[in-house]
Protein backbone atom coordinates (compact mmCIF):
# COMPACT_ATOMS: atom_id res chain seq x y z
CA UNK A 1 0.00 0.00 0.00
CA UNK A 2 1.03 3.43 -0.69
CA UNK A 3 0.80 6.36 1.73
CA UNK A 4 -0.99 9.94 1.50
CA UNK A 5 -3.42 10.41 -1.06
CA UNK A 6 -3.77 7.10 -2.28
CA UNK A 7 -4.25 3.93 -1.02
CA UNK A 8 -2.84 1.99 -4.05
CA UNK A 9 -0.69 4.09 -6.45
CA UNK A 10 -2.33 2.80 -9.21
CA UNK A 11 -3.49 4.44 -12.74
CA UNK A 12 -6.42 2.78 -14.23
CA UNK A 13 -5.90 4.29 -17.50
CA UNK A 14 -2.07 2.41 -18.04
CA UNK A 15 -3.49 -0.61 -19.46
CA UNK A 16 0.10 -2.08 -17.87
CA UNK A 17 -1.54 -1.29 -14.75
CA UNK A 18 -5.01 -2.01 -14.88
CA UNK A 19 -4.76 -5.47 -16.61
CA UNK A 20 -2.35 -6.41 -13.95
CA UNK A 21 -3.29 -5.86 -10.30
CA UNK A 22 -5.59 -9.36 -9.60
CA UNK A 23 -3.42 -9.26 -6.14
CA UNK A 24 -4.16 -6.15 -5.25
CA UNK A 25 -7.68 -6.58 -5.90
CA UNK A 26 -7.78 -9.61 -3.40
CA UNK A 27 -6.23 -7.63 -1.05
CA UNK A 28 -8.60 -4.50 -1.40
CA UNK A 29 -11.36 -6.84 -1.10
CA UNK A 30 -9.91 -7.90 2.22
CA UNK A 31 -8.66 -5.02 3.67
CA UNK A 32 -9.41 -1.87 1.57
CA UNK A 33 -12.94 -2.16 -0.24
CA UNK A 34 -13.53 1.40 -1.35
CA UNK A 35 -9.59 2.45 -2.21
CA UNK A 36 -8.36 6.15 -3.39
CA UNK A 37 -6.46 5.25 -6.51
CA UNK A 38 -4.53 7.78 -8.84
CA UNK A 39 -6.43 10.96 -10.22
CA UNK A 40 -8.93 10.68 -6.76
CA UNK A 41 -10.46 7.66 -8.27
CA UNK A 42 -12.34 5.62 -5.82
CA UNK A 43 -12.23 1.86 -6.70
CA UNK A 44 -15.13 -0.59 -5.32
CA UNK A 45 -13.76 -4.10 -4.73
CA UNK A 46 -16.31 -5.69 -3.19
CA UNK A 47 -19.38 -7.74 -5.35
CA UNK A 48 -22.01 -6.04 -3.14
CA UNK A 49 -20.53 -2.58 -3.34
CA UNK A 50 -19.97 -2.51 -7.06
CA UNK A 51 -23.48 -4.15 -7.93
CA UNK A 52 -24.97 -1.04 -5.42
CA UNK A 53 -22.68 1.70 -7.46
CA UNK A 54 -24.56 0.42 -10.76
CA UNK A 55 -28.07 0.26 -9.15
CA UNK A 56 -28.01 3.14 -7.15
CA UNK A 57 -28.90 5.97 -9.53
CA UNK A 58 -29.84 8.28 -6.95
CA UNK A 59 -26.15 8.77 -5.72
CA UNK A 60 -24.30 7.54 -8.61
CA UNK A 61 -24.58 8.96 -12.31
CA UNK A 62 -22.56 7.94 -15.73
CA UNK A 63 -22.43 12.03 -17.50
CA UNK A 64 -19.01 12.50 -18.43
CA UNK A 65 -17.97 8.56 -17.79
CA UNK A 66 -15.26 8.03 -19.80
CA UNK A 67 -14.53 11.47 -21.15
CA UNK A 68 -11.11 13.34 -20.41
CA UNK A 69 -12.07 16.41 -18.10
CA UNK A 70 -14.45 19.31 -19.50
CA UNK A 71 -15.11 17.76 -22.64
CA UNK A 72 -18.87 18.97 -23.51
CA UNK A 73 -20.20 16.55 -25.87
CA UNK A 74 -23.55 17.70 -27.90
CA UNK A 75 -26.67 16.00 -26.55
CA UNK A 76 -27.11 14.15 -29.74
CA UNK A 77 -23.89 12.37 -30.07
CA UNK A 78 -24.00 11.48 -26.33
CA UNK A 79 -23.35 7.87 -26.32
CA UNK A 80 -25.72 5.58 -23.89
CA UNK A 81 -23.71 4.88 -21.33
CA UNK A 82 -23.24 8.46 -20.81
CA UNK A 83 -26.63 9.37 -20.51
CA UNK A 84 -29.09 10.45 -17.51
CA UNK A 85 -32.54 10.72 -16.69
CA UNK A 86 -34.56 12.14 -17.68
CA UNK A 87 -33.41 11.29 -21.19
CA UNK A 88 -31.86 7.88 -20.88
CA UNK A 89 -34.84 5.52 -19.51
CA UNK A 90 -37.35 6.24 -21.97
CA UNK A 91 -34.98 6.22 -25.07
CA UNK A 92 -33.73 3.04 -23.43
CA UNK A 93 -37.14 1.51 -23.39
CA UNK A 94 -37.50 2.51 -27.01
CA UNK A 95 -34.64 0.64 -27.69
CA UNK A 96 -35.28 -2.31 -25.84
CA UNK A 97 -38.61 -3.10 -27.93
CA UNK A 98 -36.00 -2.16 -31.57
CA UNK A 99 -33.61 -4.57 -30.34
CA UNK A 100 -36.16 -7.26 -31.06
CA UNK A 101 -35.31 -6.80 -34.62
CA UNK A 102 -32.53 -8.44 -34.50
CA UNK A 103 -34.18 -12.01 -33.89
CA UNK A 104 -36.46 -11.10 -37.15
CA UNK A 105 -32.90 -10.22 -39.20
CA UNK A 106 -31.78 -13.57 -38.09
CA UNK A 107 -28.90 -12.31 -36.62
CA UNK A 108 -27.97 -16.35 -35.29
CA UNK A 109 -28.13 -17.74 -38.65
CA UNK A 110 -26.24 -14.63 -39.96
CA UNK A 111 -23.28 -15.48 -37.20
CA UNK A 112 -23.19 -19.29 -38.18
CA UNK A 113 -22.62 -18.88 -41.58
CA UNK A 114 -20.03 -16.00 -41.34
CA UNK A 115 -17.47 -17.81 -38.77
CA UNK A 116 -18.19 -21.00 -41.48
CA UNK A 117 -16.49 -18.93 -43.83
CA UNK A 118 -13.79 -17.49 -41.71
CA UNK A 119 -13.14 -21.08 -41.43
CA UNK A 120 -13.00 -21.92 -44.95
CA UNK A 121 -10.16 -19.48 -44.75
CA UNK A 122 -8.00 -19.91 -42.36
CA UNK A 123 -8.33 -23.95 -43.12
CA UNK A 124 -7.28 -23.16 -47.29
CA UNK A 125 -4.35 -21.05 -45.60
CA UNK A 126 -3.62 -23.73 -43.07
CA UNK A 127 -3.48 -21.12 -40.27
CA UNK A 128 -4.50 -17.61 -39.24
CA UNK A 129 -5.21 -15.62 -36.31
CA UNK A 130 -9.03 -16.05 -34.89
CA UNK A 131 -8.86 -13.14 -33.12
CA UNK A 132 -8.29 -11.32 -36.53
CA UNK A 133 -10.43 -13.70 -38.44
CA UNK A 134 -13.21 -14.16 -36.20
CA UNK A 135 -13.48 -11.85 -32.93
CA UNK A 136 -12.60 -9.04 -34.05
CA UNK A 137 -14.92 -8.87 -37.39
CA UNK A 138 -17.83 -10.96 -36.33
CA UNK A 139 -19.54 -8.68 -33.27
CA UNK A 140 -19.15 -5.47 -36.11
CA UNK A 141 -20.73 -7.93 -38.57
CA UNK A 142 -23.40 -9.13 -37.18
CA UNK A 143 -24.41 -5.37 -35.51
CA UNK A 144 -24.14 -3.87 -39.20
CA UNK A 145 -26.09 -6.45 -40.63
CA UNK A 146 -29.13 -6.24 -37.77
CA UNK A 147 -28.51 -2.51 -38.32
CA UNK A 148 -29.20 -3.12 -42.42
CA UNK A 149 -26.10 -2.64 -43.96
CA UNK A 150 -25.77 -4.86 -47.03
CA UNK A 151 -23.39 -7.49 -46.77
CA UNK A 152 -21.18 -6.31 -49.41
CA UNK A 153 -20.61 -3.15 -47.25
CA UNK A 154 -19.99 -4.25 -43.70
CA UNK A 155 -15.70 -4.40 -44.07
CA UNK A 156 -15.87 -0.91 -45.50
CA UNK A 157 -17.79 0.45 -42.27
CA UNK A 158 -14.77 -2.35 -40.09
CA UNK A 159 -12.51 -0.03 -41.40
CA UNK A 160 -14.07 2.95 -40.59
CA UNK A 161 -15.11 2.47 -37.61
CA UNK A 162 -11.43 0.80 -36.71
CA UNK A 163 -10.21 4.32 -38.04
CA UNK A 164 -12.77 6.47 -35.90
CA UNK A 165 -11.46 4.16 -32.74
CA UNK A 166 -7.93 5.53 -33.34
CA UNK A 167 -9.13 9.08 -33.33
CA UNK A 168 -9.36 11.58 -30.29
CA UNK A 169 -12.85 11.31 -30.64
CA UNK A 170 -13.88 8.78 -27.89
CA UNK A 171 -12.16 10.71 -25.43
CA UNK A 172 -12.35 14.45 -26.32
CA UNK A 173 -15.09 13.98 -28.86
CA UNK A 174 -12.87 15.55 -31.72
CA UNK A 175 -10.61 13.84 -34.24
CA UNK A 176 -7.24 15.58 -33.17
CA UNK A 177 -7.37 16.95 -29.50
CA UNK A 178 -4.10 19.31 -30.38
CA UNK A 179 -5.92 20.84 -32.86
CA UNK A 180 -9.78 21.08 -31.80
CA UNK A 181 -11.18 23.45 -33.65
CA UNK A 182 -10.87 21.11 -36.67
CA UNK A 183 -12.90 18.10 -37.63
CA UNK A 184 -15.24 18.26 -34.39
CA UNK A 185 -17.27 15.90 -33.09
CA UNK A 186 -18.42 12.56 -35.07
CA UNK A 187 -18.64 13.87 -37.82
CA UNK A 188 -15.77 15.78 -38.22
CA UNK A 189 -13.93 12.80 -36.87
CA UNK A 190 -15.49 10.25 -39.38
CA UNK A 191 -16.76 12.29 -42.38
CA UNK A 192 -17.10 8.67 -44.72
CA UNK A 193 -18.99 6.90 -41.87
CA UNK A 194 -21.31 9.26 -41.15
CA UNK A 195 -22.41 10.37 -44.44
CA UNK A 196 -22.96 6.45 -45.29
CA UNK A 197 -25.11 6.39 -42.66
CA UNK A 198 -26.55 9.75 -43.43
CA UNK A 199 -27.66 8.31 -46.44
CA UNK A 200 -28.87 5.12 -45.16
CA UNK A 201 -31.56 6.74 -42.89
CA UNK A 202 -32.31 9.26 -45.62
CA UNK A 203 -33.25 6.57 -47.86
CA UNK A 204 -34.75 4.99 -45.23
CA UNK A 205 -37.19 7.17 -44.15
CA UNK A 206 -39.02 6.98 -48.13
CA UNK A 207 -38.18 2.74 -47.70
CA UNK A 208 -39.20 1.41 -44.67
CA UNK A 209 -37.42 -2.08 -44.20
CA UNK A 210 -37.07 -4.61 -41.96
CA UNK A 211 -34.31 -3.76 -40.13
CA UNK A 212 -32.95 -1.73 -37.09
CA UNK A 213 -32.57 1.96 -38.78
CA UNK A 214 -36.48 1.71 -39.90
CA UNK A 215 -37.15 0.32 -36.59
CA UNK A 216 -35.15 3.34 -34.82
CA UNK A 217 -36.94 6.26 -37.18
CA UNK A 218 -40.38 4.87 -36.17
CA UNK A 219 -39.99 5.31 -32.63
CA UNK A 220 -41.45 7.72 -30.78
CA UNK A 221 -39.66 9.29 -27.12
CA UNK A 222 -42.24 11.43 -25.27
CA UNK A 223 -44.20 11.57 -28.65
CA UNK A 224 -41.76 12.90 -31.00
CA UNK A 225 -39.54 11.12 -33.37
CA UNK A 226 -35.88 10.16 -33.02
CA UNK A 227 -33.58 12.75 -34.64
CA UNK A 228 -30.95 11.82 -37.64
CA UNK A 229 -28.76 12.94 -35.55
CA UNK A 230 -29.25 10.68 -32.73
CA UNK A 231 -30.06 7.82 -35.06
CA UNK A 232 -27.01 7.94 -36.57
CA UNK A 233 -25.18 8.41 -33.31
CA UNK A 234 -26.91 5.27 -31.75
CA UNK A 235 -26.03 3.30 -35.03
CA UNK A 236 -22.11 4.08 -33.93
CA UNK A 237 -22.77 3.23 -30.65
CA UNK A 238 -23.91 -0.50 -31.17
CA UNK A 239 -21.21 -1.20 -33.35
CA UNK A 240 -19.01 0.34 -31.07
CA UNK A 241 -20.02 -1.76 -27.93
CA UNK A 242 -19.50 -4.89 -30.21
CA UNK A 243 -15.48 -4.44 -29.19
CA UNK A 244 -16.25 -6.00 -25.69
CA UNK A 245 -17.82 -9.07 -27.23
CA UNK A 246 -14.60 -9.40 -29.38
CA UNK A 247 -12.84 -9.70 -25.89
CA UNK A 248 -15.60 -12.32 -25.09
CA UNK A 249 -15.28 -14.35 -27.70
CA UNK A 250 -11.26 -13.98 -27.91
CA UNK A 251 -11.02 -15.46 -24.17
CA UNK A 252 -13.63 -18.52 -24.73
CA UNK A 253 -11.52 -19.51 -27.53
CA UNK A 254 -8.14 -19.16 -25.81
CA UNK A 255 -9.62 -20.98 -23.38
CA UNK A 256 -10.57 -23.83 -25.74
CA UNK A 257 -7.84 -24.01 -27.05
CA UNK A 258 -5.78 -24.40 -24.07
CA UNK A 259 -8.10 -26.55 -21.93
CA UNK A 260 -8.39 -29.93 -23.57
CA UNK A 261 -11.07 -31.29 -21.00
CA UNK A 262 -13.44 -28.08 -21.12
CA UNK A 263 -13.41 -28.60 -25.24
CA UNK A 264 -14.34 -32.50 -24.29
CA UNK A 265 -16.70 -31.80 -22.10
CA UNK A 266 -18.56 -28.90 -24.00
CA UNK A 267 -18.33 -31.05 -27.14
CA UNK A 268 -19.61 -33.90 -25.43
CA UNK A 269 -22.65 -31.42 -23.32
CA UNK A 270 -23.61 -28.95 -25.88
CA UNK A 271 -25.85 -27.42 -23.19
CA UNK A 272 -23.11 -26.48 -21.05
CA UNK A 273 -21.88 -24.13 -23.66
CA UNK A 274 -24.21 -21.00 -22.13
CA UNK A 275 -22.57 -21.85 -18.91
CA UNK A 276 -19.25 -21.76 -20.09
CA UNK A 277 -20.09 -18.49 -21.78
CA UNK A 278 -20.95 -16.94 -18.59
CA UNK A 279 -17.53 -18.26 -16.74
CA UNK A 280 -15.48 -16.59 -19.11
CA UNK A 281 -17.64 -13.58 -18.59
CA UNK A 282 -17.13 -13.54 -14.90
CA UNK A 283 -13.16 -15.25 -14.80
CA UNK A 284 -12.28 -12.68 -17.31
CA UNK A 285 -14.57 -10.05 -17.97
CA UNK A 286 -14.44 -8.03 -21.06
CA UNK A 287 -14.80 -5.11 -19.84
CA UNK A 288 -12.61 -4.22 -16.33
CA UNK A 289 -14.09 -1.13 -14.40
CA UNK A 290 -16.67 1.41 -15.40
CA UNK A 291 -16.54 4.59 -13.59
CA UNK A 292 -19.75 6.45 -12.09
CA UNK A 293 -19.63 10.49 -10.32
CA UNK A 294 -21.79 10.67 -7.35
CA UNK A 295 -24.33 13.06 -7.43
CA UNK A 296 -24.27 13.64 -3.04
CA UNK A 297 -22.72 12.60 -0.25
CA UNK A 298 -23.27 9.01 0.66
CA UNK A 299 -21.53 5.84 2.29
CA UNK A 300 -20.17 2.53 0.72
CA UNK A 301 -18.48 -0.01 2.55
CA UNK A 302 -18.10 1.88 5.65
CA UNK A 303 -16.41 4.78 3.50
CA UNK A 304 -17.61 8.05 2.89
CA UNK A 305 -17.80 9.13 -0.97
CA UNK A 306 -18.75 12.88 -1.13
CA UNK A 307 -20.69 14.33 -3.91
CA UNK A 308 -18.73 14.99 -7.69
CA UNK A 309 -16.21 11.87 -6.29
CA UNK A 310 -14.96 10.13 -9.88
CA UNK A 311 -15.98 6.13 -8.06
CA UNK A 312 -14.70 2.94 -10.23
CA UNK A 313 -16.92 -0.07 -9.94
CA UNK A 314 -14.54 -2.84 -10.15
CA UNK A 315 -16.16 -5.26 -12.27
CA UNK A 316 -13.13 -7.64 -12.22
CA UNK A 317 -12.73 -7.49 -8.88
CA UNK A 318 -16.38 -8.14 -7.65
CA UNK A 319 -16.63 -10.93 -10.39
CA UNK A 320 -13.96 -12.99 -8.31
CA UNK A 321 -15.18 -11.91 -4.93
CA UNK A 322 -14.60 -14.96 -3.00
CA UNK A 323 -17.49 -14.55 -0.49
CA UNK A 324 -19.76 -14.97 -3.51
CA UNK A 325 -17.68 -17.14 -5.62
CA UNK A 326 -15.63 -20.08 -3.95
CA UNK A 327 -12.51 -20.88 -5.38
CA UNK A 328 -13.17 -17.73 -7.54
CA UNK A 329 -10.20 -17.45 -9.76
CA UNK A 330 -11.08 -21.05 -11.10
CA UNK A 331 -12.85 -21.57 -14.12
CA UNK A 332 -15.37 -24.04 -13.31
CA UNK A 333 -18.42 -25.68 -15.18
CA UNK A 334 -19.98 -27.24 -11.67
CA UNK A 335 -21.08 -24.04 -10.00
CA UNK A 336 -24.42 -24.30 -8.36
CA UNK A 337 -26.73 -21.45 -9.11
CA UNK A 338 -24.00 -18.59 -8.80
CA UNK A 339 -25.34 -14.95 -8.60
CA UNK A 340 -25.24 -13.34 -11.42
CA UNK A 341 -21.52 -11.91 -12.41
CA UNK A 342 -21.40 -7.98 -13.00
CA UNK A 343 -19.52 -8.15 -16.31
CA UNK A 344 -22.37 -6.51 -18.63
CA UNK A 345 -22.83 -3.91 -15.74
CA UNK A 346 -26.55 -3.68 -13.73
CA UNK A 347 -29.29 -1.28 -13.27
CA UNK A 348 -30.17 1.44 -15.67
CA UNK A 349 -27.16 0.99 -17.78
CA UNK A 350 -27.53 -2.83 -18.24
CA UNK A 351 -25.75 -3.85 -21.32
CA UNK A 352 -28.43 -3.43 -24.04
CA UNK A 353 -26.68 -6.19 -25.80
CA UNK A 354 -26.15 -8.76 -23.75
CA UNK A 355 -28.12 -10.96 -25.65
CA UNK A 356 -26.50 -10.54 -28.82
CA UNK A 357 -22.94 -11.30 -27.14
CA UNK A 358 -24.13 -14.22 -25.71
CA UNK A 359 -25.42 -15.62 -28.78
CA UNK A 360 -22.65 -14.49 -30.67
CA UNK A 361 -20.15 -16.51 -28.50
CA UNK A 362 -22.24 -19.54 -27.94
CA UNK A 363 -22.21 -19.87 -32.04
CA UNK A 364 -18.30 -19.55 -32.20
CA UNK A 365 -18.25 -22.39 -30.10
CA UNK A 366 -20.73 -24.38 -31.74
CA UNK A 367 -19.64 -23.59 -34.95
CA UNK A 368 -15.82 -24.29 -34.14
CA UNK A 369 -16.72 -27.65 -32.70
CA UNK A 370 -18.74 -28.45 -36.05
CA UNK A 371 -16.03 -27.93 -38.09
CA UNK A 372 -12.97 -29.32 -36.49
CA UNK A 373 -12.45 -32.43 -35.12
CA UNK A 374 -10.53 -32.35 -31.57
CA UNK A 375 -7.52 -31.43 -31.87
CA UNK A 376 -7.55 -30.35 -35.60
CA UNK A 377 -7.30 -26.36 -34.87
CA UNK A 378 -3.88 -25.64 -31.87
CA UNK A 379 -2.46 -22.81 -30.98
CA UNK A 380 0.20 -22.15 -33.59
CA UNK A 381 4.07 -23.81 -31.96
CA UNK A 382 5.14 -19.82 -31.61
CA UNK A 383 2.26 -18.60 -30.47
CA UNK A 384 2.73 -16.28 -26.95
CA UNK A 385 -0.29 -14.88 -25.23
CA UNK A 386 -0.10 -11.33 -25.02
CA UNK A 387 -2.95 -8.66 -24.23
CA UNK A 388 -4.68 -6.26 -26.12
CA UNK A 389 -3.07 -2.63 -25.01
CA UNK A 390 -6.54 -1.11 -23.72
CA UNK A 391 -7.04 -0.21 -20.35
CA UNK A 392 -10.29 -1.19 -19.83
CA UNK A 393 -10.46 -4.25 -21.95
CA UNK A 394 -9.56 -7.23 -21.03
CA UNK A 395 -8.81 -9.91 -24.13
CA UNK A 396 -5.72 -11.32 -26.15
CA UNK A 397 -4.25 -8.88 -28.70
CA UNK A 398 -3.67 -12.49 -30.97
CA UNK A 399 -4.54 -16.30 -31.65
CA UNK A 400 -2.20 -18.07 -34.16
CA UNK A 401 -3.75 -21.42 -34.87
CA UNK A 402 -2.79 -24.09 -37.32
CA UNK A 403 -5.15 -26.34 -38.98
CA UNK A 404 -3.57 -30.35 -38.55
CA UNK A 405 -5.82 -32.80 -40.64
CA UNK B 1 -53.11 -9.76 0.41
CA UNK B 2 -50.95 -6.58 -1.19
CA UNK B 3 -51.17 -6.34 -5.06
CA UNK B 4 -48.33 -6.45 -7.11
CA UNK B 5 -48.26 -4.03 -9.76
CA UNK B 6 -45.04 -4.26 -12.22
CA UNK B 7 -45.50 -0.93 -14.65
CA UNK B 8 -44.25 -2.48 -18.09
CA UNK B 9 -44.58 1.01 -20.13
CA UNK B 10 -42.16 2.26 -16.79
CA UNK B 11 -39.78 -0.87 -17.03
CA UNK B 12 -36.12 -0.47 -18.54
CA UNK B 13 -35.57 -3.63 -18.22
CA UNK B 14 -32.84 -2.86 -15.73
CA UNK B 15 -32.60 -6.44 -14.04
CA UNK B 16 -32.70 -4.81 -10.69
CA UNK B 17 -35.54 -6.54 -9.78
CA UNK B 18 -34.54 -9.74 -10.07
CA UNK B 19 -31.12 -9.28 -8.16
CA UNK B 20 -33.16 -7.89 -5.71
CA UNK B 21 -35.75 -9.99 -5.09
CA UNK B 22 -35.45 -13.20 -7.24
CA UNK B 23 -38.37 -15.35 -5.02
CA UNK B 24 -40.70 -12.48 -6.78
CA UNK B 25 -39.50 -11.60 -9.91
CA UNK B 26 -38.21 -13.75 -13.01
CA UNK B 27 -37.38 -12.42 -16.38
CA UNK B 28 -39.14 -12.86 -19.58
CA UNK B 29 -37.53 -14.07 -22.75
CA UNK B 30 -37.62 -10.19 -23.65
CA UNK B 31 -35.36 -9.75 -20.37
CA UNK B 32 -38.80 -7.69 -19.03
CA UNK B 33 -39.65 -8.99 -15.67
CA UNK B 34 -42.63 -11.47 -14.27
CA UNK B 35 -43.76 -11.51 -11.05
CA UNK B 36 -47.13 -12.76 -9.48
CA UNK B 37 -50.28 -10.63 -8.99
CA UNK B 38 -50.51 -10.87 -4.83
CA UNK B 39 -47.59 -11.22 -2.25
CA UNK B 40 -48.46 -12.51 1.15
CA UNK B 41 -46.14 -9.49 2.39
CA UNK B 42 -43.31 -7.02 1.25
CA UNK B 43 -40.22 -8.79 2.61
CA UNK B 44 -37.47 -6.59 3.09
CA UNK B 45 -36.03 -7.91 -0.66
CA UNK B 46 -39.20 -6.78 -2.61
CA UNK B 47 -38.90 -3.43 -0.49
CA UNK B 48 -35.22 -3.19 -1.88
CA UNK B 49 -36.49 -4.23 -5.09
CA UNK B 50 -39.25 -1.11 -5.06
CA UNK B 51 -36.95 1.08 -3.80
CA UNK B 52 -34.03 0.25 -5.95
CA UNK B 53 -35.60 -0.09 -9.84
CA UNK B 54 -34.49 2.65 -11.86
CA UNK B 55 -37.77 3.86 -13.07
CA UNK B 56 -39.46 3.11 -10.18
CA UNK B 57 -42.07 0.90 -11.84
CA UNK B 58 -42.62 -0.93 -9.01
CA UNK B 59 -45.47 -0.74 -6.77
CA UNK B 60 -47.52 -2.50 -3.89
CA UNK B 61 -51.40 -1.54 -2.54
CA UNK B 62 -53.16 -2.93 -0.03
Amino acid sequence: MASGDTDYDINLFDYRQSHAMWDQMAEMRERCPVARLQDGLKYTARYTDVQRVFRDSQHFVTKGGFRAPGVEIPEDELLMAEMDPPGHPPLRKALLGAFNIAVARSAEEFARQFVEGRLAGIDAAGRGDLVAEISVPLPIAVTTHVLGVPTDDIQQIADWVFALLHTDWPAYGVRDHTRPEEHQGLSGSAPELCSYFDAMIADRVDNDRQDLISEMLRIEVDGEKLRHQRVRTLALNFITGGISTTMLISNLLHRLLTDDSLADTLRRQPDLIPVAVEESLRVEPPVLFLCRTATQTTEIGGVTIEAGDRVVAGIASANRDETVYPDAATFSLDRDHPPTHLAFGGGAHLCLGNKMARMEAAVVIETVFAHYRPGELRLAPDFHYELMPHFIEFGPERLDVVVDR
Amino acid sequence: MPKLKIDLDACIGSGSCVYEAPDVFTLDDDGMPEGPDEVAEVTPQLQAAIDICPTKAISVVD
